[in-house]
Protein backbone atom coordinates (compact mmCIF):
# COMPACT_ATOMS: atom_id res chain seq x y z
CA UNK A 1 0.00 0.00 0.00
CA UNK A 2 1.36 3.16 -0.96
CA UNK A 3 0.24 6.79 -0.39
CA UNK A 4 0.27 10.38 -1.76
CA UNK A 5 -0.81 13.54 -0.55
CA UNK A 6 -2.92 15.34 -2.56
CA UNK A 7 -5.36 18.05 -2.77
CA UNK A 8 -9.36 17.75 -3.79
CA UNK A 9 -12.32 20.32 -3.74
CA UNK A 10 -15.07 20.23 -1.86
CA UNK A 11 -18.16 20.80 -4.35
CA UNK A 12 -20.46 22.34 -1.35
CA UNK A 13 -18.31 25.42 -0.81
CA UNK A 14 -15.17 25.15 -3.24
CA UNK A 15 -12.92 24.50 -0.03
CA UNK A 16 -10.18 22.89 -0.88
CA UNK A 17 -9.00 19.60 1.19
CA UNK A 18 -6.18 18.03 1.47
CA UNK A 19 -6.71 14.52 1.55
CA UNK A 20 -4.64 10.98 0.38
CA UNK A 21 -4.89 9.23 -2.76
CA UNK A 22 -3.77 5.67 -1.09
CA UNK A 23 -2.91 2.98 -4.07
CA UNK A 24 -2.62 -0.92 -3.36
CA UNK A 25 -5.71 -1.37 -0.73
CA UNK A 26 -5.25 -4.11 1.03
CA UNK A 27 -8.71 -6.10 2.41
CA UNK A 28 -8.37 -4.62 5.93
CA UNK A 29 -8.53 -1.34 4.05
CA UNK A 30 -11.90 -2.68 2.80
CA UNK A 31 -13.13 -3.82 6.21
CA UNK A 32 -12.69 -0.50 7.38
CA UNK A 33 -14.32 1.15 4.71
CA UNK A 34 -17.20 -0.63 4.86
CA UNK A 35 -17.05 0.16 8.67
CA UNK A 36 -17.37 3.35 7.86
CA UNK A 37 -20.04 3.37 5.21
CA UNK A 38 -22.68 0.12 6.58
CA UNK A 39 -24.55 3.05 8.64
CA UNK A 40 -24.26 5.62 6.13
CA UNK A 41 -25.40 3.37 3.48
CA UNK A 42 -28.60 2.39 5.61
CA UNK A 43 -29.54 5.65 6.22
CA UNK A 44 -29.56 6.45 2.65
CA UNK A 45 -31.82 3.11 1.67
CA UNK A 46 -33.95 4.30 4.52
CA UNK A 47 -34.41 8.16 2.80
CA UNK A 48 -35.26 6.28 -0.67
CA UNK A 49 -37.63 3.96 0.64
CA UNK A 50 -39.47 6.41 2.70
CA UNK A 51 -39.45 8.67 -0.41
CA UNK A 52 -41.11 5.78 -2.18
CA UNK A 53 -38.12 5.50 -4.36
CA UNK A 54 -38.50 2.18 -6.23
CA UNK A 55 -35.12 0.09 -5.09
CA UNK A 56 -34.77 -0.50 -8.61
CA UNK A 57 -33.59 3.52 -8.77
CA UNK A 58 -31.48 3.12 -6.16
CA UNK A 59 -27.64 3.39 -6.23
CA UNK A 60 -26.63 0.54 -7.46
CA UNK A 61 -23.49 0.37 -4.69
CA UNK A 62 -26.42 0.61 -1.91
CA UNK A 63 -26.42 -2.73 -1.52
CA UNK A 64 -22.38 -3.17 -2.03
CA UNK A 65 -19.78 -5.35 0.19
CA UNK A 66 -16.51 -4.12 0.07
CA UNK A 67 -15.39 -7.08 2.48
CA UNK A 68 -17.01 -9.52 -0.08
CA UNK A 69 -14.84 -7.78 -3.11
CA UNK A 70 -11.71 -7.83 -1.01
CA UNK A 71 -10.65 -11.78 -2.37
CA UNK A 72 -10.01 -10.37 -5.49
CA UNK A 73 -7.40 -8.08 -4.07
CA UNK A 74 -5.02 -11.12 -4.14
CA UNK A 75 -4.83 -11.01 -7.96
CA UNK A 76 -2.16 -9.00 -9.77
CA UNK A 77 -5.16 -7.75 -12.35
CA UNK A 78 -6.94 -6.02 -9.80
CA UNK A 79 -6.09 -2.65 -7.94
CA UNK A 80 -7.46 -1.16 -5.23
CA UNK A 81 -7.42 2.61 -4.91
CA UNK A 82 -8.94 5.10 -2.18
CA UNK A 83 -8.95 8.52 -0.95
CA UNK A 84 -9.24 9.39 2.71
CA UNK A 85 -9.47 12.82 4.69
CA UNK A 86 -7.72 12.42 8.27
CA UNK A 87 -8.34 8.68 8.26
CA UNK A 88 -11.86 8.73 7.04
CA UNK A 89 -12.56 7.27 4.04
CA UNK A 90 -14.24 9.54 1.32
CA UNK A 91 -14.05 7.25 -2.13
CA UNK A 92 -12.70 4.05 -3.35
CA UNK A 93 -12.67 1.49 -6.75
CA UNK A 94 -11.22 -1.05 -7.29
CA UNK A 95 -9.55 -1.59 -11.49
CA UNK A 96 -8.78 -4.41 -13.10
CA UNK A 97 -5.49 -4.34 -15.67
CA UNK A 98 -5.54 -7.49 -17.13
CA UNK A 99 -8.88 -8.55 -18.35
CA UNK A 100 -9.70 -5.87 -20.95
CA UNK A 101 -8.47 -4.99 -24.47
CA UNK A 102 -10.05 -2.31 -26.72
CA UNK A 103 -12.38 -3.52 -29.07
CA UNK A 104 -12.16 -0.13 -31.30
CA UNK A 105 -9.05 1.30 -33.93
CA UNK A 106 -6.88 2.84 -33.52
CA UNK A 107 -6.14 0.97 -30.10
CA UNK A 108 -7.78 -2.49 -30.68
CA UNK A 109 -5.79 -5.04 -28.88
CA UNK A 110 -4.44 -3.10 -26.90
CA UNK A 111 -4.75 -3.36 -23.04
CA UNK A 112 -7.47 -1.39 -21.03
CA UNK A 113 -7.50 -0.53 -17.76
CA UNK A 114 -11.50 -1.20 -17.09
CA UNK A 115 -12.75 0.40 -14.36
CA UNK A 116 -14.79 -2.57 -12.04
CA UNK A 117 -16.13 -0.42 -9.00
CA UNK A 118 -16.20 2.86 -7.60
CA UNK A 119 -17.88 4.23 -4.89
CA UNK A 120 -18.05 7.77 -3.35
CA UNK A 121 -18.80 7.82 0.58
CA UNK A 122 -22.62 7.83 1.01
CA UNK A 123 -22.49 11.18 3.06
CA UNK A 124 -19.88 12.84 0.22
CA UNK A 125 -23.29 12.35 -1.97
CA UNK A 126 -26.32 14.47 -3.11
CA UNK A 127 -28.59 11.60 -1.17
CA UNK A 128 -26.79 12.48 2.18
CA UNK A 129 -25.15 15.98 1.63
CA UNK A 130 -26.04 18.62 3.52
CA UNK A 131 -25.15 20.29 7.19
CA UNK A 132 -27.14 18.77 9.17
CA UNK A 133 -25.96 15.00 7.97
CA UNK A 134 -22.20 15.24 7.76
CA UNK A 135 -20.77 13.49 10.87
CA UNK B 1 6.28 6.45 -3.54
CA UNK B 2 6.83 3.64 -6.08
CA UNK B 3 6.46 -0.35 -5.71
CA UNK B 4 9.92 -2.23 -4.42
CA UNK B 5 10.75 -4.18 -7.67
CA UNK B 6 13.06 -7.24 -8.36
CA UNK B 7 15.45 -8.12 -11.50
CA UNK B 8 15.58 -11.09 -13.26
CA UNK B 9 17.36 -12.62 -16.08
CA UNK B 10 15.28 -14.45 -18.16
CA UNK B 11 16.50 -16.73 -20.90
CA UNK B 12 13.98 -17.06 -23.74
CA UNK B 13 14.45 -19.47 -27.65
CA UNK B 14 14.83 -16.95 -30.39
CA UNK B 15 11.28 -17.66 -31.24
CA UNK B 16 9.98 -16.88 -28.31
CA UNK B 17 11.58 -13.45 -28.16
CA UNK B 18 10.43 -12.90 -31.66
CA UNK B 19 7.05 -13.66 -30.36
CA UNK B 20 7.72 -11.32 -27.21
CA UNK B 21 8.89 -8.36 -29.47
CA UNK B 22 6.25 -8.79 -31.62
CA UNK B 23 3.41 -8.46 -28.85
CA UNK B 24 5.28 -5.54 -27.53
CA UNK B 25 5.05 -4.04 -30.63
CA UNK B 26 1.16 -4.50 -31.34
CA UNK B 27 0.58 -3.69 -27.67
CA UNK B 28 2.66 -0.92 -27.64
CA UNK B 29 4.15 -2.10 -24.25
CA UNK B 30 7.94 -2.55 -23.28
CA UNK B 31 8.54 -6.61 -23.02
CA UNK B 32 8.57 -6.17 -19.45
CA UNK B 33 5.08 -4.62 -19.65
CA UNK B 34 4.30 -7.70 -22.02
CA UNK B 35 5.52 -10.21 -19.45
CA UNK B 36 3.95 -8.69 -16.70
CA UNK B 37 0.38 -8.82 -18.17
CA UNK B 38 0.94 -11.83 -19.50
CA UNK B 39 1.49 -12.95 -15.11
CA UNK B 40 -1.36 -11.31 -14.40
CA UNK B 41 -3.79 -12.68 -17.15
CA UNK B 42 -2.27 -16.22 -16.18
CA UNK B 43 -2.48 -15.71 -12.59
CA UNK B 44 -6.53 -14.39 -12.93
CA UNK B 45 -7.07 -17.37 -15.50
CA UNK B 46 -5.45 -19.87 -12.88
CA UNK B 47 -7.55 -18.59 -9.99
CA UNK B 48 -10.62 -18.70 -11.62
CA UNK B 49 -10.41 -22.03 -13.66
CA UNK B 50 -8.87 -23.64 -9.90
CA UNK B 51 -12.34 -21.76 -8.28
CA UNK B 52 -14.84 -24.27 -10.80
CA UNK B 53 -15.29 -21.57 -13.85
CA UNK B 54 -14.43 -22.38 -17.38
CA UNK B 55 -12.32 -20.18 -19.90
CA UNK B 56 -14.01 -20.56 -23.54
CA UNK B 57 -13.25 -19.13 -26.91
CA UNK B 58 -16.29 -17.92 -28.97
CA UNK B 59 -16.88 -17.10 -32.43
CA UNK B 60 -20.00 -15.51 -32.72
CA UNK B 61 -20.07 -15.16 -36.95
CA UNK B 62 -19.06 -19.24 -37.03
CA UNK B 63 -21.02 -20.73 -34.06
CA UNK B 64 -18.31 -22.15 -32.84
CA UNK B 65 -16.89 -22.44 -28.61
CA UNK B 66 -14.57 -24.20 -27.36
CA UNK B 67 -12.74 -24.31 -24.21
CA UNK B 68 -9.60 -23.56 -23.06
CA UNK B 69 -7.80 -26.15 -20.85
CA UNK B 70 -4.43 -25.03 -18.92
CA UNK B 71 -1.22 -27.04 -18.32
Amino acid sequence: MTSKKIEIVRVADQAVLKAELVTGLRPEDLIDIDRQWLALRQRVVRRLNNAGVPPERWPESSGWNWVKKSAALKLMAIRGFGIRIDERWIGVSMINVAQFTARLAPDQQKPLVYLEFIETAPDCTRLLAGKDNRR
Amino acid sequence: MTEPKKTMTLNLSVEEMAALEELASEKELSKTGVIRQALRLYQLIHERTAAGEKLVFEDEKEGKKAEVMLL
